[in-house]
């Protein structure tokens, strides 16, 4: 019996023990942030155009909230674990980043409206995304940002539905889910135009036989199976597809079955690669493909994922951009690419979390942004006045990441794509605008 | 933009009773019978995929819709129409599932008892967690199956007609717990009855039980048939309620969950099982960031990662203050037992 | 032949590495009797320290090992002592260490995140540039082929020495075949039990530190490994010292060249690639229920021996 008290007395002990190690190690890295420099002013605010018309007739129930203020939930069902456990969290820091502009704008304003973010760890599953959804909910939650996944988005669908709340996806791009009058929006495009552009600056630059090594995931397979009908039916091209499985720890052996294919293309001036990765899989891949001889001399081209910082150096080590640089990496990316927004949205980001924001992290940036603008809008806090509101208010908004206006499914309408490559200058490694794809005309247009 | 408690009862109970019925089917397994199911998420998702599977194409069938990519999202709202407008062939397709997958998930306990036979404790749980994976890789590459990658979704809730969905989410979540309880409440038939004391004696010592003339192998193999068709129930409830089946849902993390609450509950008590799911689901639900603020606290701080911490230490704790787990095993409990105790 | 090199060297690296890994797994189980799931962590500690303490402590590639060894031994000692030890003398089944070590993974692991989340290092690789040394048709030898065979192939040596030579060796091994008998004969188990836990974190740190080298890491690299490592432990029969260095090889090779005869001669589809390491784990424990372990070449001539005389 004694020795029973002891081993507990023991256990607590350490426990507690191991609380404090935590605490201490938690508030060492708070204690600690990046050097950064003084948080900047609030900057120029957004291109918005909306006549703000909230009224105070809203009762405020919201906790916590000081006398007069009233404050609104905006929820962020953002994934920042599995395989979101890179990329996750710099989307939530953009969502976090843009509800804190807005509650600026509303301050200086002497507006007593606040915006308060709940973020929900949706998990990149269909379960993690309804378990979140169905949180947000019960505390009364409206307006969502996120899921991030097209699966995430699909299995919430109903449920935004039932329950009326707006979901604002920042990076849902599966086509299939286009659908009209429903809760759920998306600020980016769906995969069938950055295939198709994709598909025609690679045939326009000369190439007919493309080897595709990409995630096998729904974003993954839904650019490699459009580009390779795209490249096949309409530009006579041969498509080779290599698909791996997305969280694996090493892909050397994919690299090298690559490098078979592009050899059984030919390798010649012909021939070029498409890589369709995230973060720490295209990582690891271009990290092998610099060392083999056959993939060294052929074209690289890259899906807009690869348009990352994390990819050339400083970020990235030197040799993966020297490899970059070498193979001529080339990809597109939706545009407008840059604006007063865009260069605001970065300044403010570095100097805020000392690192710089994710492709995505623009869209999810602008996504907080237009679900605080609609509430505003709508005047009140509900669901169906904010999914009525939302489009007018996306047609009027210019962001992070371009001008955003939706389609007749909710989604973000088409634009041009630019076309980038990347380039050392002065030392410095960049992406550079080289051309341009017109949504419109379908036509691209190479600068210089 | 007041609390809705609705979406988070839900929540709680759907969750709780899917995960209860998991749990008790571990407990059978591990607990009386002594063999480490850790493919559990594996006859978990044969049950979703059942479910996901043939409703699908059962509705299609009905629908007279020909020509829709299976996959697509059209066909997933075409399936909703079908079971909104025929509300008795939902819920046949959805008993039918259960039928079903109950007898698939038992031909797959069948199976596995091959190699559970033949190996020993820790072997067969890494053995078991493989199979696990490789269920979810082939079923990410096999697209007929639940659309590979994309995942199938359009699996209606069973009371979509109703036409309220939240109150059709509500009745569901009331079904999956009615289920669930009734699954415990056999259970505990199970383990009390003869073959419930013949499990544990061949745990505590099979050499002994085979000596008295019984084919342990047998007893044995039938306990993992009766563990795997209850996960695969569990399967075709939470495809039902999720509404969309995809393969990478399957990870080896939902297994863990399990065992984590059947150690935490307490090994071989059923009792202790439904504390152990409870304690984990309310874990899970419960200490959300938006949980939180209707209780009116606001955290600074994203907490997501801190939640899941909290829920280590929590397991540490419990384990090293009840090492027996919350409700220890209890003595048998048979007519005669009892008759005695009333003497004495 | 030139065909298969590419392949086969891939496999030797990353036999190597799996092998690294796995060593501590199967340390501490044989010894301690804990299937310890937060094994993996160690491994991304020791990844985060090199990354750490040579892109921003200049510490060099030999430096940067040392302190992955040091840190993530640390930080395995410190689980020990703190929960299984504590666990353990509560009379816990290995299910139960199992499930704790769940516990422990998920602590240790988001806390990490927590701290790669704040310092902007969710993503990082250690900045040591991996060179090609030799070519042969398309496949190259690297220059962390030749720092990381040889490191593994040195401690498999180091660690026969101290299992067969020394005082501390023998116990341990005492310890894992009795640990009651071991304890009566005046072995000091604390001690015992403590050495294996700082070599066991200690390898999976440097092995951590040879894969943030490899590849870029972030907080839930040793997690996504964790399958391999088992599978490279449990194929050795989890309680073998040498199975285990089988094990971490047969996953390289099996994987690395199973993939390519199959994507290239069969077509198969490369995304089946995760399940040939997990298909072989069945199929062995179905052959022999107790792992690569008992496959010894006696045994295996004398089999063949069998199948040719019938």
């Amino acid at each position: 019996m004694a020795e029973e008290k002891k081993g507990l007395k023991y256990g607590l002990a350490a426990s507690v023990l191991l609380n404090i190690i935590l605490l201490a190690g938690v508030a060492w890295a708070l204690t600690h942030p990046k050097v950064v420099e003084k948080p900047a002013p609030a900057g120029p605010a957004p291109t918005v155009t909306v006549t703000v018309t909230a009224t105070k007739t809203v009762t405020p129930t919201a906790p916590a909230a000081p006398a007069g203020i009233i404050e609104y939930p905006i929820g962020l069902a953002i994934a920042v674990s599995g395989p979101y456990a890179v990329e996750g969290p710099y989307r939530r820091d953009a969502a976090l980043l843009a509800i804190e502009h807005v509650n600026k704008m509303l301050e200086a304003a002497g507006s007593p409206i606040r915006f308060k973010p709940i973020h929900e760890d949706s998990k990149g599953t269909a379960e993690g995304a309804i378990a979140a959804l169905e949180a947000l909910a019960a505390a009364g939650v409206k307006v969502v940002v996120g899921p991030l996944s097209s699966k995430e988005v699909r299995a919430v669908k109903s449920f935004a539905d039932a329950h009326k709340i707006v979901c604002i996806s920042p990076s849902s791009t599966a086509p299939g889910l286009a659908v009209p009058d429903d809760y759920i929006f998306r600020v980016v495009q769906t995969d069938v135009a950055q295939a198709k552009a994709l598909a025609q600056v690679v045939a326009e630059l000369g190439y007919t036989k493309v080897a595709i090594i990409g995630r096998d995931d729904d974003y993954g397979r839904g650019i490699a199976d459009m580009f390779e009908k795209l490249f096949t039916e309409k530009y006579g091209g041969t498509v080779k597809k290599l698909m791996y499985t997305p969280d694996l720890p090493d892909y050397s052996t994919e690299v090298q079955r690559l490098a078979e294919m592009v050899s059984d293309l030919g390798a010649d001036e012909k021939t070029a690669v498409l890589i369709i990765a995230f973060d720490a899989d295209g990582l690891n891949i271009l990290g092998h493909a610099r060392l083999n001889p056959v993939l060294s001399k052929v074209r690289w081209f890259g899906s807009e994922s690869l348009k990352r910082p994390t990819f050339i150096p400083p970020k990235a080590p030197a040799e993966i951009g020297e490899f970059v640089v070498s193979v001529k990496l080339t990809g597109l990316f939706p545009s407008p690419e840059r604006n007063p927004v865009t260069e605001f949205f970065e300044k403010e980001y570095r100097s805020k979390y000392g690192k710089d924001p994710t492709p995505y992290s623009y869209y999810a940036y602008d996504a907080a942004w237009l679900a605080c603008l609609s509430v505003l809008a709508a005047g009140k806090y509900d669901g169906e006045a904010v999914k009525k509101v939302l489009p007018t208010v996306a047609e009027k908004y210019i962001g992070a990441s371009g001008y955003k206006k939706l389609d007749e499914n909710g989604d973000c309408a088409g634009s041009d794509y630019r076309i980038w490559t990347v380039v050392v200058e002065a030392g410095e490694y960049k992406f550079k605008e080289v051309g341009v794809w017109s949504f419109a005309t379908e036509k691209v247009s190479f600068f210089g | 933009m007041g609390v809705d408690i609705l979406p988070l009862v839900t929540s709680i109970v759907t969750f709780y009773g899917i995960y209860l019925i998991l749990a008790l089917s571990f407990n059978i397994e591990y607990g009386f019978a002594g063999q480490p199911n850790f493919g559990k998420v594996f006859f978990y998702s044969i049950g979703a995929y059942v479910a996901g599977n043939f409703t699908a194409n059962m509705l299609m069938r009905a629908s007279g819709v020909t020509g829709v990519d299976f996959c697509s999202d059209l066909a997933a709202e075409v399936r909703f129409k079908v079971a909104m407008s025929k509300p008795w062939l939902i819920i046949a397709l959805f008993l039918l599932s259960l039928l079903i997958a109950a007898a698939v998930g038992g031909v797959f306990g069948y199976l596995t008892s091959y190699p559970a036979l033949r190996l020993s404790g820790d072997f067969l749980a890494i053995v078991l967690l493989a199979f696990g994976e490789i269920g979810r890789v082939f079923a990410r590459n096999y697209t007929p199956l639940v659309c590979g990658v994309y995942g199938l979704s359009g699996v209606p809730n069973p009371l979509v007609w109703i036409g309220d969905p939240r109150m059709a989410r509500l009745a569901y979540s009331a079904i999956v717990l009615a289920i669930a309880f009734g699954m415990y409440l056999l259970t505990e038939r199970l383990v009390n009855s003869p073959y419930g004391r013949l499990l544990k004696s061949i745990r505590d010592d099979e050499l002994v039980s085979s000596v008295m003339g019984k084919v342990t192998p047998r007893v044995k193999g039938s306990a993992l048939i009766i563990g795997s068709s209850m996960a695969a129930v569990a399967g075709v409830l939470y495809a039902f309620y999720v509404q969309t089946v995809v393969a990478d849902d399957f990870i080896p993390i939902v297994t863990f969950v399990v065992v984590t609450m059947v150690m935490l509950g307490g090994v071989a008590n059923n009792k202790g099982t439904l504390l152990g799911a409870m304690v984990m689901t309310l874990m899970d639900r419960l200490t959300r960031a938006s949980f939180l603020r209707i209780l009116g606290i606001s955290v600074g701080f994203d907490i997501s990662y801190v939640r899941y911490i909290v829920t280590g230490l929590l397991i540490i704790l419990i384990l090293m203050v009840k090492p027996e787990g919350l409700i220890s095993e209890k003595p048998l409990k048979t007519p005669a037992i009892e008759e005695a105790e009333k003497l004495s | 032949m030139l065909q298969l090199a590419a392949p086969l060297l891939t496999a030797l690296l990353l036999g190597s590495l799996y092998t690294l890994m796995a060593l501590g797994l199967t340390m501490t189980y044989a010894v301690t009797s804990i299937p310890n799931f937060a094994h993996a962590e160690f491994v991304t500690i020791g990844a985060y320290i090199m990354a750490v303490a040579v892109n921003f402590g200049k510490l060099g590639l030999v430096g940067g090992l040392a302190s992955a060894f040091l840190f993530a031994a640390l930080v395995a000692l410190a689980t020990d002592e703190l929960v299984f030890k504590k666990l353990a003398a509560l009379g816990a089944t290995p299910l139960h260490l199992l499930t704790a070590s769940i516990g422990v993974g998920l602590v240790l692991r988001y806390t990490l995140s927590i701290v790669a989340d704040l310092k902007g290092l969710l993503s990082v690789k250690t900045r040591v540039v991996v060179n090609p040394v030799a070519t042969i048709g398309q496949a190259y030898l690297t220059t962390l082929h030749l720092w990381a065979v040889p490191t593994t192939l040195a401690v498999v040596a180091v660690l026969h020495l101290v299992f067969m030579k020394t005082k501390i060796g023998k116990a341990m091994r005492a310890m894992a075949s009795n640990l009651d008998l071991a304890r009566v004969s005046g072995i000091n188990t604390t001690l015992v039990r403590r050495v294996t836990w700082v070599i066991a974190g200690g390898l999976a740190g440097v092995a951590g530190g040879f894969w943030s080298v490899y590849s870029p890491i972030n907080p839930e690299t040793g997690w996504v490994a964790l399958l391999w490592i088992f599978a490279a432990s449990i194929l050795g029969g989890f309680r073998s010292f040498y199975g285990t260095v089988l094990g971490g090889y047969v996953v390289g090779f099996s994987e690395s060249l199973g993939i390519t005869f199959l994507s290239r001669y069969l077509g198969v589809n490369v995304a089946y690639k995760p399940m040939i390491a997990l298909l072989i784990i069945v199929v062995v424990f179905l052959w022999k229920p107790t792992g690569l372990a008992e496959v010894t070449p006696r045994g295996l001539l004398e089999s063949l021996k069998k199948a040719v005389g019938r």
